[in-house]
């Protein structure tokens, strides 16, 4: 049923929903290349604030990023449930440290509303849209703006 | 004309050329010292030969006329009717550059520039007077009677031969002919006449050197462009009426000069090069050896070799990890089967580091052109002593070391070798002598720049240092001699007053010692004054794996490259003095600062477990920062360990103290601390 509305409709796409806090957010799944479970992630002196450090991806250095620092949210310590969601943003990749990964759900362009405007949290300048589902809202991430020019740009100042 | 850049074609007849061109340019100054060599001349001629012909093909207009003329000059060079002077190879060397140039427009995507138009008139009144006279206001020798006697005379030789009324314009060899005017049908036809009367002869290797001076050779040189079938015929008629043997590889030049061109087992064929093309399909007897080792070398994109690389050293892991577990089933069949697992990845290892070697010779190439112009413009004399040119290291080493090296040589160029006067008054030859070698010893190269100039006066220096107010009088006078020469690379030090042309524009041997320290090599100076300098660089085999010793720091593993690394001792630090705020240790009679990593991770979640460390018993890894030996205090040194850099990627590049990361043999991570950018950082706080 979902299969068939995906195909009828060009604006269905597909959602990584993972959680932070209490909230569930969603990954557009054209942009992770995978997610694995929490490992060891080396520090790196010297690194802004958000980056945790680095991490093994088969040969390849990936650099993981404080997703809940970016989002404003009070630091919780990862346990087994802790996932590291590698995204690709252009020619870069990236790990997010999630609280725990959930599901893929599709998503109808239709349902997506613009975001509540509640201020100038940091989190809201990653936040394309939301979509409501029953009880609970998905907060649709985005990620080239998670990981924006400025953002890289800051990070080369350091 | 609209050029692609990104067009195949273009881009093999570029990447072709490049190789030409450079290996040309070498050519052409062993030439000046060697001008009557036919292989030499030979082999300008087919370089310029097969760069215009993929040049027409394309085209390329302005690149045509240049090579063209070029061409002609050496085919009456090789035929003896010029002589190499002065005059003509500044003419060919200014050649080549238009010619460079034009390639580098080329693979700017843009159109090559024209040629100036007096370098083609001085070329042309080269070809028809063996003078640039009037023609070219840079011509200054004046022309040799001799050798037009010789023009006049060979000029009514070839008249009589081919009843071509113009010998100016008797310039195209039957090589070029063949691939620019004849159709294909002709030129088959020419192919079977050739093989049917004298394939029996036919020893290629012989094609490429005809005997210089006979008639045939000079019937050859008559004939013009436009040749006709019955034309050739001829021609050939009188070739095999000679009753030589040699006659038939003669003939063979034609189809084989331009597959036989310099180096041709290094390239690709292309269909990009249809004289090329044509001839290696019906030229029999010549060009199979030719077609079989062209096709023995593909390129690949190095990006592509770098994938492999990690792939490999992932490889290695995962194989360290299986023989840690193996370790522990401990079965006969199993680990044996690892041990075998251990020398295929080895071998692997090996062999795809072999893939990204290139001779050093792709840099040392460019030198004989590079001195000889030096030496003109200071009104030296320079004999360049090249050895060891196929070493092989790592290409991006290659590229790397090769500005530092051009610095070397030019400084020995200007400041090392004097003048012939000098040189003649103090008792030495008039020519200086700068050598130029590479060799392999163990793990890394040794490049050696030696000239016997005037060497370098190690009191000079320290004086000179101290009035620079680099270093006190003091630490100057305790300087040894050795010692002294390092004096050169601090920072701000210039041996000569007068900034010259040549060296010494701004970047001094301080820049020389820094680049070749970022590629984990050393710079060592040893000179006696009156007898010369000589300069010995080394550098790894190989940028991709990096010795080096690990380090424990609190709990976490760091690798410090292993260049820079003196020795490691332990230490009380009980017994450590304070010398200005910084702690000290006394090594060999001589104060050291110590500075202690633990205090750069502070403050680092994920870092904050205290050092299990008892102060009475430090370990301390001694390394040369600059000039200056300092202390690095460490929790643990846990030995050698040959790493492969990982790059820490785009976000955290260009990070302070770090070089990039590595994987250990249990897949962790550690990272490869920068020291020198550590300790201009952090150096305050540690």
């Amino acid at each position: 049923m979902a299969q068939q509305q995906a195909v009828e409709n060009v604006e269905t796409s597909q959602w990584v929903t993972f959680s932070l806090a209490e909230e569930t957010y969603g990954i557009n799944v054209m942009r992770v290349q995978e997610v694995l479970p929490m490992t060891e992630i080396a520090p790196v002196p010297g690194a802004p604030p958000f980056v945790l450090g680095i991490i093994n991806l088969r040969g390849n250095v990936v650099t993981v990023i404080d997703t809940r620092m970016q989002f404003g949210l009070d630091e919780h310590p990862a346990d087994d449930v802790s996932r590291i969601v590698v995204i690709e943003t252009g020619d870069q990749v990236a790990g997010i440290l999630v609280d725990r990964v959930a599901e893929v759900v599709d998503v109808n362009g239709a349902d997506v509303d613009t975001a509540p405007n509640v201020g100038n949290r940091d989190s809201a300048r990653y936040i394309a849209g939301v979509v409501s589902r029953g009880e609970d809202i998905l907060i649709l991430v985005d990620v080239d703006r998670l990981l924006t020019e400025d953002e890289w740009g800051s990070m080369a100042d350091l | 004309m609209q050029i692609d850049p990104e067009d195949d074609i273009l881009q093999d007849f570029l990447v072709e050329s490049r190789e030409i061109v450079d290996a040309l340019g070498e050519q052409l100054v062993e030439l000046e010292q060697r001008g009557d060599d036919s292989d030499l001349l030979n082999s300008v001629f087919r370089g310029f030969h097969t760069i215009k012909g993929g040049a027409g093909f394309l085209g390329l207009d302005p690149l045509v006329s240049v090579c063209h003329r070029t061409e002609d000059l050496f085919n009456l060079l090789r035929n003896g009717e010029r002589q190499a002077n002065g005059e003509l190879m500044d003419q060919v060397l200014r050649a080549l550059d238009v010619v460079n140039a034009q390639f580098e427009s080329l693979e700017a995507g843009q159109p090559p520039q024209e040629a100036p138009a007096e370098l083609l008139t001085a070329l042309e009144a080269l070809i028809d007077h063996g003078t640039v006279g009037t023609a070219a206001s840079t011509g200054k020798d004046t022309p040799e009677p001799t050798a037009d006697d010789v023009d006049q005379a060979f000029d009514a030789m070839v008249m009589a031969l081919s009843d071509e009324p113009d010998p100016t314009g008797a310039s195209e060899s039957p090589a070029a002919a063949a691939s620019d005017d004849i159709t294909d049908e002709e030129f088959e036809a020419l192919l079977d006449q050739l093989h049917g009367e004298g394939s029996h002869a036919g020893v290629p290797a012989e094609a490429e050197q005809p005997p210089v001076g006979t008639p045939a050779e000079d019937a050859k040189t008559a004939d013009d462009d436009a040749i006709s079938e019955d034309e050739f015929e001829a021609l050939l008629d009188e070739l095999h009426g000679k009753g030589q043997h040699a006659g038939v590889p003669d003939g063979e030049e034609a189809p084989a000069a331009p597959a036989l061109a310099p180096r041709a087992p290094d390239r690709v064929p292309t269909a990009s090069m249809p004289a090329r093309a044509t001839v290696d399909a019906p030229a029999g007897s010549a060009a199979p050896a030719a077609a079989v080792r062209g096709e023995t070398s593909v390129r690949v994109d190095t990006a592509r070799l770098d994938d492999i690389m990690n792939l490999v050293g992932e490889l290695v892991l995962v194989r360290n990890r299986i023989t840690t577990l193996c370790g522990d089933v401990g079965q006969e069949a199993v680990n044996q089967a690892v041990a075998d697992l251990e020398l295929v990845t080895s071998d692997l290892q090996s062999a795809v580091m072999k893939t990204r070697m290139q001779p050093i010779k792709k840099v040392y190439g460019r030198f004989p052109r590079l001195v000889r112009d030096l030496a003109r413009d200071l009104g030296k004399e320079i004999r360049l002593d090249m050895r060891g040119e196929d070493t092989d290291l790592d290409k991006n080493l290659v590229e790397a070391i090769s500005d530092p090296l051009i610095h070397l040589v030019r400084n020995s160029c200007d400041h090392g070798i004097e003048t012939p006067e000098v040189r003649e008054a103090a008792g030495k030859p008039r020519q200086g002598t700068l050598l130029l070698s590479a060799e392999q010893e163990g793990d890394h190269i040794l490049l050696v720049i030696a000239d016997d100039g005037a060497g370098i006066d190690p009191k000079a220096l320290r004086e000179k240092a101290v009035a620079k107010g680099l270093i006190d009088a003091e630490s100057a006078e305790r300087l040894s001699d050795k010692e002294s020469f390092d004096l050169i690379f601090l920072p701000g030090f210039s041996t000569k007053e007068q900034i010259s042309d040549v060296s010494g524009r701004g970047v001094g041997m301080d820049v020389v010692k820094t680049r070749i320290a970022q590629l984990n090599g050393t710079i060592d100076i040893d000179s006696a004054p009156g007898a010369g300098t000589t300069l010995r660089v080394t550098v790894p085999l190989t940028l991709a794996i990096l010795p080096t010793l690990m380090v424990r720091i609190k709990g976490r593993k760091f690798a410090m490259p292993m260049a820079v690394v003196r020795e490691i001792f332990s230490t009380d630090l009980r017994k450590t003095k304070v010398v200005d705020g910084r702690r000290v240790v006394v090594v060999r009679n001589k104060a050291m600062p110590l500075f202690f990593l633990e205090r750069w991770l502070e403050g680092i979640p994920g870092l904050d477990g205290a050092s299990e460390t008892d102060d009475t018993d430090r370990q301390v890894v001694s390394v040369m920062v600059g000039n200056q030996a300092i202390g690095l205090v460490v929790d643990n040194v846990l030995g050698l360990e040959e790493v492969v850099i990982k790059p820490l990627g785009t976000l955290l590049h260009g990070l302070s103290g770090l070089v990039g990361s590595t994987t250990t043999g249990d897949g962790r991570i550690a990272l490869i601390i920068d020291i020198p950018s550590l300790i201009n950082t952090y150096g305050d706080t540690l």
